[in-house]
């Protein structure tokens, strides 16, 4: 409202109102201060208070509809939301209620609370009863402690066979699950690894209750189509519970495995052959890398850096010669990186070889953190260390969770590899790792057979008796994929790879191998196999909507007896096992996009293993404009219109079918609703954020100093770098015009070096450097002080927020909503220009609607990365 | 009470701004701080603006037998400088065999001092043994220029001289860098881990009579000052 007695001139004017809007509201203004004395204090303290009030109205042009919408926001606010009326008074009936609510809770809170204390203190408490139980343990003759043994774990496999197996009816059901909901939920609060296992014991045994109640008495034998349809579904829940399973085990112990120390004379120290395999990738991404490997602290004349060029570029020799590293080069390629490798391994002596690929540059501190544990295991033949990437992922670019959420890879390096580890079973993943010469030999040079000889060479090598280590430290940085659908390609070429190997040479037979190691080597390839089951849980409601078929035979309460407690217990566990390394349904969403793409290329290797061939991973590039990948989310587009159609199905059943259907519709919605909002996840995924930038800024925060063309100097904290310029922070601000020479000095362990570089921007206290004229030493140093210094990517996760699962679901669940919206944004004129009434008239229909007194947050307030 | 001296390889590597930039930054840091002039060319107090060559300071007074600590001069509360005097050449000369018969002179000096000051800094000059001997230092620092004339001339005088400090250093240089880094190699033990960087504001702080951190706070060597001041805290509180 103005503050004037007839503004028709200014809402005329200011406004552009109609004249006949104009008049209107201005008569009613008017009208209002005539007989309503709006000059007075109270009304005046309510104006001030409008923009809090009405917040809809306080930026709107106005408009005609406008009294009425006055009119329904202050009937709303005086009825239903009275806020200044009697705030304090409302408040205090909320403390009231809450209070009630508290007391009410309390009852069950504080002996919750006591007791969950009492479980969290509970390794401290007992640890004397421990240690002096397992002393009388230990004092006990072996005859006598396997007896017991054998004898607790047959009482133990007896009752777990039990519980298993024991048909339950509804109220014994809910009893039993409530009753191990309750000890998992204590056991989560105790600290250490053991309540860990104990958590999976209780999953393992609530999903196994599940898997076989299924088996037993949820299948329609007498209905063709029952049968078939819940046959599928009952094939694809097996194996997820399969997978769930091995990964229990693969993960259960990670190994967290220190470096070894190297001996004090130099002398003892290996050969290492660094070898950088590059086939088709740019000289600007391989530069980086070689200048990286020059900088490893290793003796001079113990490590030699090879460049395998199986492009045979010339402008790729020219450089190796430049920098005075060996160039090897072949005639033909076969064999693609595999091939490369051996080749060179031909002409090479050194007792270790490292391998990184062209676009991951290593840190300084790599040979002597991972070589240590060659001397001191004869046997070992490999330590691999994690890939970690200072781009982010398409999920990350396109999701805006860069820095924030662990990444796709970070489930695998951070824990599965570690998990792997435990059992001797770390694998090979192609770069930043470290491999015996002699231990390549004997297997007779890396795997040639498959698309994924990474994998196939590790498996080889434990098959010979070689063992394997893993170093959960980043010790290379690298590009992550561009695009989607090259993130897509890398995937399907590993999932194909896997499923080759699982049929070539099965983990599971053969010799050579612990059960542990079959067993993570099988889940490895297995996992890849994630692609028709994920479709059939995608679709699987729709066979009840669309075509009436029970696929779990059995009433809708029961269900969700059974389903529950095996998705909870499965969450539950695993956000304790895998919370700082994946978040909780987070993995729902990598599957659902990879899923459509790899079931087709593993079920063909699965069932002809020798069809595929090698794609190499495009990596590093730019994307110039926002765009959506059509191609790409063409499945998920399809998937998503046919879970629309099982709703409007769910709907007419619910009004025409029988009465006692309507619960098993209800639960068919949410399912399809959930489905829905993930596959929405998933086309949010492929709408691909712009990404400008050739080359990617990583953070920092170190410590520097910059020196002026005059002579002073001024110390400054770098921010941000990239291969190509710095950004920095200078302790106060300096008027510089850009394309002024500044020096940047940096500090590498006790040494420094100055990088003259040209003002690029310059804002308060902020400066950018550009380093594109350094000349070639002076890019090595630089490489060195930046990407390649020791503790570079150590902090990486210190961005993670911790795993919260009912947080994360709601996230996802928001995601879904974010990628309908961002599809309708990228829909064809065309369909928008029709869609543009409707959502017109909607918007004009919610004008009117009353807002809460105060504005409302977005559903996603996150801004997506631009980096 | 610390007592710290400072004195260059060879002349003109920069010793006096150091002592005078250091002791700014140790009263900083909340210290009560006396710098002693211990060079006859007296010129100490420049960097505190006061006069060039004060007719009267510790020397004088020593030589007149007048009481030598009336003579200090106060920057700021817990801040003071004590000047040397004027002194003709033969006079100091005759000053330095005093305080070589009298090696306790300046040790007592600084006993007397122990209450009122916690850092006492002397500026020692490059030829004159007595004055280089006398005071009882528990932190003696040798201030180099990383340059070969210095690199020529550290060798004999690592025995006496247990520190030594880098200053102007300047990684552009490649020089430099070689040096200092056959420096950290051999005498990893002997060398202060903080390098004083060539900056332009400490030449200008001289040129406007204050210590380089009260001229400009926010340089480069002001930060590398302040990190020394810090590092002989350090080294002070273990040495007590």
């Amino acid at each position: 409202m103005i503050a004037h007695w007839f503004p028709y001139t200014r809402l005329r004017r200011e406004q552009n109102c109609t004249r006949f809007t104009a008049f209107s509201l201005a008569l009613i203004q008017g009208l209002g201060w005539i007989f309503l004395r709006l000059e007075s204090p109270s009304w005046k303290a309510l104006r001030e208070q409008h923009r809090r009030l009405y917040p809809h109205l306080a930026e709107k042009r106005s408009s005609i509809g406008d009294p009425l919408r006055y009119v329904v926001q202050t009937l709303w606010l005086l009825l239903i939301r009275t806020p200044n009326l009697d705030q304090i008074g409302r408040q205090r009936f909320r403390q009231r209620l809450g209070g009630y609510l508290s007391a009410v809770l309390m009852i069950v809170q504080r002996p919750w609370n006591l007791l969950s204390n009492t479980f969290a203190d509970l390794p401290s408490t007992i640890r004397p009863q421990v240690s002096k139980g397992s002393h009388w343990w230990d004092s006990m003759r072996w005859p006598m402690r396997k007896v017991l043994y054998i004898a607790i774990g047959i009482l133990a496999l007896a009752l777990i066979v039990l519980c298993i197996t024991e048909p339950f009816g509804y109220l014994a059901q809910l009893v039993f699950v409530i009753l191990l909901w309750v000890l998992a939920m204590l056991v989560r609060r105790m600290p250490g690894r053991f309540p860990t296992l104990l958590l999976i014991v209780l999953s393992i045994i609530v999903s196994c209750r599940y898997l076989w109640w299924r088996y037993t008495s949820t299948l329609n034998w007498n209905d063709n189509l029952d049968l078939i349809c819940g046959l599928i579904l009952l094939i694809a829940e097996t194996y997820s519970w399969l997978i769930l399973l091995l990964g229990y085990v693969q993960t259960s112990w990670p190994l967290n495995r220190q470096p070894a120390q190297l001996p004090a004379d130099i002398n003892e120290w290996p050969v290492v052959d660094l070898l950088i395999p590059t086939y088709n990738e740019e000289l600007s991404v391989t530069r980086g890398t070689v200048y990286a490997a020059l900088g490893i602290d290793w003796p001079k004349d113990k490590l030699r850096i090879h460049l395998l060029d199986d492009g045979n570029r010339p402008s790729f020799k020219t450089f190796a010669d430049e920098v005075g590293i060996n160039y090897i080069a072949r005639t033909d390629n076969r064999h693609a990186k595999a091939g490369n490798l051996n080749h060179a391994l031909t002409l090479l002596d050194g007792e270790l070889v490292a391998i990184f690929d062209c676009d991951h540059m290593p840190a300084r501190s790599f040979l002597q953190l991972t070589v240590g544990w060659f001397l001191r295991d004869p046997t070992l033949a490999l330590v691999q260390t994690p890939h970690h990437f200072l781009s982010p992922d398409p999920f990350e670019r396109n999701l805006g969770t860069f820095r924030n959420r662990p990444n796709e890879g970070e489930l695998f390096y951070g824990l599965i590899q570690d998990g792997n580890d435990m059992w001797n079973a770390a694998f090979f993943c192609g770069s930043c790792a470290i491999v015996r010469r002699t231990a390549i030999d004997s297997i007779g040079g890396f795997a040639v057979e498959t698309v994924t000889e990474d994998a196939h060479t590790a498996l080889r090598l434990h098959r010979n008796g070689w063992t394997s280590a893993y170093l959960r430290i980043p010790q290379a940085a690298g590009l992550a994929t561009e695009s989607l659908s090259a993130h897509i390609g890398q995937r399907i070429r590993w999932a194909r790879g896997m499923v080759q190997i699982f049929r070539t040479d099965n983990p599971l037979l053969g010799k050579g191998l612990t059960i542990f190691q079959r067993i993570c080597y099988t889940n490895a390839m297995m996992h890849f196999l994630v692609g028709l089951p994920r479709l059939v849980f995608l679709t699987a409601p729709l066979a009840f909507l669309l075509f009436h078929a029970y696929i779990i035979y059995a009433p809708a309460v029961m269900i969700l007896l059974y389903v529950l407690p095996h998705m909870i217990h499965a969450s539950l566990t695993n956000s304790r096992m895998q919370g700082a390394y994946r978040q909780t349904f987070w993995g729902e969403v990598y599957e659902t996009v990879l899923a459509w793409y790899i079931a087709r290329p593993t079920t063909v290797a699965l069932f002809s293993p020798s069809r595929g061939k090698f794609n190499v991973t495009a990596k590093g590039g730019m994307m110039e404009e926002n765009q959506f990948d059509w191609q790409t989310a063409k499945p998920y587009l399809v998937l998503s219109v046919l879970n629309v159609v099982g709703l409007g199905f769910a709907i007419w059943r619910l009004f025409t079918g029988p009465k006692d259907e309507i619960f098993t519709v209800l639960v068919s919605v949410l399912w399809v609703v959930y489905n829905l909002l993930i596959i929405g996840a998933a086309v949010a995924v492929a709408a691909e954020v712009r990404q400008v930038r050739t080359t990617h800024r990583v953070l920092a925060r170190l410590p520097g100093a910059i020196k002026l063309a005059d002579g002073h100097s001024y110390p400054c904290e770098l921010v941000d770098y990239s291969d190509g310029g710095v950004g920095v922070q200078v302790s106060q601000a300096l008027q510089l015009p850009v394309g002024t020479q500044v020096s940047l000095i940096l500090q590498r362990g006790n040494r420094e070096f100055v990088f003259t570089g040209t003002l690029t921007r310059s804002s308060e206290r902020f400066i950018g450097l550009s380093f594109a004229q350094l000349p070639p030493e002076q890019k090595i140093e630089f490489v060195q002080c930046t990407f390649g210094r020791a503790d570079a990517w150590l902090d990486h996760n210190s961005g993670f927020e911790a795993d919260k699962p009912i947080q994360s679901l709601k996230e996802i669940l928001a995601l879904g909503v974010k990628g309908y919206y961002r599809l309708y944004e990228y829909l064809p004129t065309w369909i928008r220009v029709l869609a543009k009434p409707f959502l017109r008239i909607f918007q004009w229909l919610g004008s009117f609607l009353p807002r809460m007194p105060k504005a409302a947050t977005p559903l996603i307030s996150r801004p997506v990365s631009r980096s | 009470m610390i007592a710290m001296s400072l004195r260059g390889v060879r002349g003109g590597v920069g010793t006096s701004s150091i002592l005078a930039a250091v002791g700014h930054a140790l009263h900083e840091l909340g210290q009560k701080v006396l710098l002693v002039d211990m060079c006859p060319e007296n010129s100490l107090g420049l960097h505190f603006n006061m006069d060039l060559a004060p007719r009267e300071g510790w020397a004088r007074a020593t030589l007149d037998q007048q009481p030598w600590h009336e003579h200090a001069w106060s920057v700021e509360p817990g801040l003071c400088v004590l000047p040397y005097g004027q002194l003709q050449p033969d006079e100091f000369i005759r000053l330095d065999g005093l305080l070589l018969e009298q090696p306790q002179l300046w040790s007592q000096r600084q006993a007397a001092l122990a209450d009122a000051f916690d850092w006492i800094l002397f500026d020692l000059p490059q030829r004159l043994p007595g004055h280089m001997a006398n005071p009882q230092c528990s932190i003696s620092i040798m201030v180099l220029n990383a340059d070969a004339a210095c690199h020529v001339l550290l060798q004999p005088q690592l025995a006496q001289t247990p520190l030594f400090l880098v200053n102007r250093f300047d990684a552009a240089s490649q020089l430099q860098r070689d040096l200092l880094l056959i420096w950290q190699h051999r005498y990893t033990q002997s060398l202060v881990p903080v390098n004083l960087h060539a900056d332009e504001a400490m030449g200008e702080a001289l040129a406007r009579s204050e210590p380089a951190g009260r001229y400009a706070p926010t340089s480069l060597i002001a930060l590398d000052v302040i990190s020394l001041a810090s590092w002989c805290l350090l080294r002070g509180r273990r040495a007590e």
